[in-house]
């Protein structure tokens, strides 16, 4: 009695491709790997997460990897360890990045409770400011509209005023 | 009649006229082209702060909105000082417009630096040495329209006002030297050297001066003229109006 046996059928060259494939896609994920294993914002305690969050875009977004000085930055979830940045009462308060090698935009919305912040010296760009100055210059465009508004209304009513009682005169 | 009228110098036909100077609509044609054209150089054509972004694009409102408010302020005191001198309505019109246009600008300052202090110094308010010196200035001017219009006697009214008004320009002052003369101030200083403890200062680079000079004329000098002149027309219409009235009960 013969036995059947299935054997499936891969050619060498399909093996080598497969083989190639997988360690491409090993290679591309290593780096995202390593920068996410450190830290993991959802289990920091020294700040809040959205501030851990804030940080590491910050790092990702400016080329974190070839800053002079990235201390600490993604290697652990001591976020008040990594260089530059100043923690109170478990929050960030201060961000100092200066002659630090950044390049790209730098948005600084998490963090509510900074209190200076320096990225001068590098080529950089904060975004997040945008929206206080389309506050004032609403603020602006109201005072103004208002001054303008009662000095027109006021002219128009002594004027209409003064109108009729040259008439009744 | 006859005693308001002698107590209305300078409300004569032609200052009290309602038709619009051509002179002033050319001023205020000149004004709104300005204004546009430096906001677009404040707001599109200067590149944003490195380190503040966009929200230093306040700065070339806020600081000439000071010196408009300074203007403004200083014609109040040319304005009492001329009333005093002559009792000519004229001069009570320059003192009153004076005041109202530059509390105006100087609430326009107050508030661009509340809202550039909260991403910079991460608070609306402080009470630091020039901000607490600017406010003290524009609570001050808005006392002297409260002064005017508690006195019911136009001439007490007048003269109270001037003396005031005149007085009260010892805040400006105060308010411009502050941060030359308090090193504990936060407050930068753009022009010259800034207090040691300053936050929130930024380089004066030539690109910051295109977008200033251009604005510190506008909102400096031919914004504040210009409604000033406007404030003026309203108030000789103002006093036209109450002789009118002052003439017809006397009938």
């Amino acid at each position: 009695m013969s036995t059947l046996t299935f054997t499936p059928h891969i050619s060498r060259a399909a093996m080598v491709r497969l083989l190639v494939i997988a360690i491409a896609l090993t290679a591309a994920l290593v780096p995202f790997r390593l920068a996410h294993a450190a830290t993991d914002c959802a289990t920091v305690t020294d700040v809040t997460s959205v501030e851990c969050e804030t940080l590491v875009n910050i790092y990702r977004e400016n080329n974190g990897s070839a800053w002079n000085n990235s201390t600490n930055w993604l290697d652990d979830d001591t976020v008040c360890d990594w260089y530059g940045v100043t923690c109170d009462n478990g929050h960030v308060v201060g961000l100092d990045l200066s002659n630090n090698n950044l390049t790209g935009t730098v948005s600084l919305s998490g963090i509510g409770n900074v209190l200076m912040v320096n990225l001068s010296g590098n080529d950089v760009v904060r975004l997040d400011t945008t929206d206080y100055l389309l506050l004032a210059l609403a603020g602006v465009a109201v005072l103004m509209g208002l001054l303008l508004l009662s000095i027109f209304a006021r002219l128009r009513g002594a004027k209409n005023e003064l109108r009729m009682l040259e008439q009744h005169n | 009649m006859s005693a308001l009228s002698q107590t209305a110098p300078g409300v004569d036909a032609a200052s009290a006229s309602t038709r619009m100077p051509r002179r002033l609509a050319i001023l205020t044609a000149i004004t709104i082209i300005s204004l546009i054209a430096g906001l677009v150089l404040a707001l599109v054509i200067v590149r944003p702060d490195i380190d503040q972004g966009n929200v230093q694009r306040i700065f070339y409102i806020h600081m000439p909105s000071f010196f408009g408010a300074f203007v403004a302020f200083g014609g109040a005191v040319i304005g009492g000082i001329g009333y005093l001198r002559t009792r000519n309505l004229r001069w009570d019109a320059l003192a009153v417009a004076g005041v109202e246009v530059g509390l105006v600008f100087s609430l326009i300052n107050l508030l661009t630096g509340a809202i550039w202090a909260k991403p910079t110094w991460n608070v609306w308010w402080t009470w630091d040495p020039r901000l607490t010196s600017a406010a003290v200035m524009a609570l001050t001017y808005a006392a002297y329209l409260m002064l005017r219009n508690a006195i019911e006697n136009p001439n007490q009214r007048r003269r109270f006002a001037a003396i005031y008004g005149i007085i009260a320009f010892a805040t400006v002052l105060y308010t411009l030297i502050i941060i030359r003369i308090r090193p504990d101030t936060i407050h930068p200083t753009i022009i010259g050297a800034s207090p040691t403890n300053a936050e929130g200062t930024f380089e004066a680079t030539t690109s910051t001066a295109i977008a200033l000079v251009p604005n510190l004329f506008i909102w400096g000098f031919l914004l504040p003229i210009t409604i000033m002149w406007h404030r003026i027309r309203l108030q000789n219409v103002l006093e036209r109006l109450a002789m009118r009235r002052a003439e017809i009960n006397a009938e």
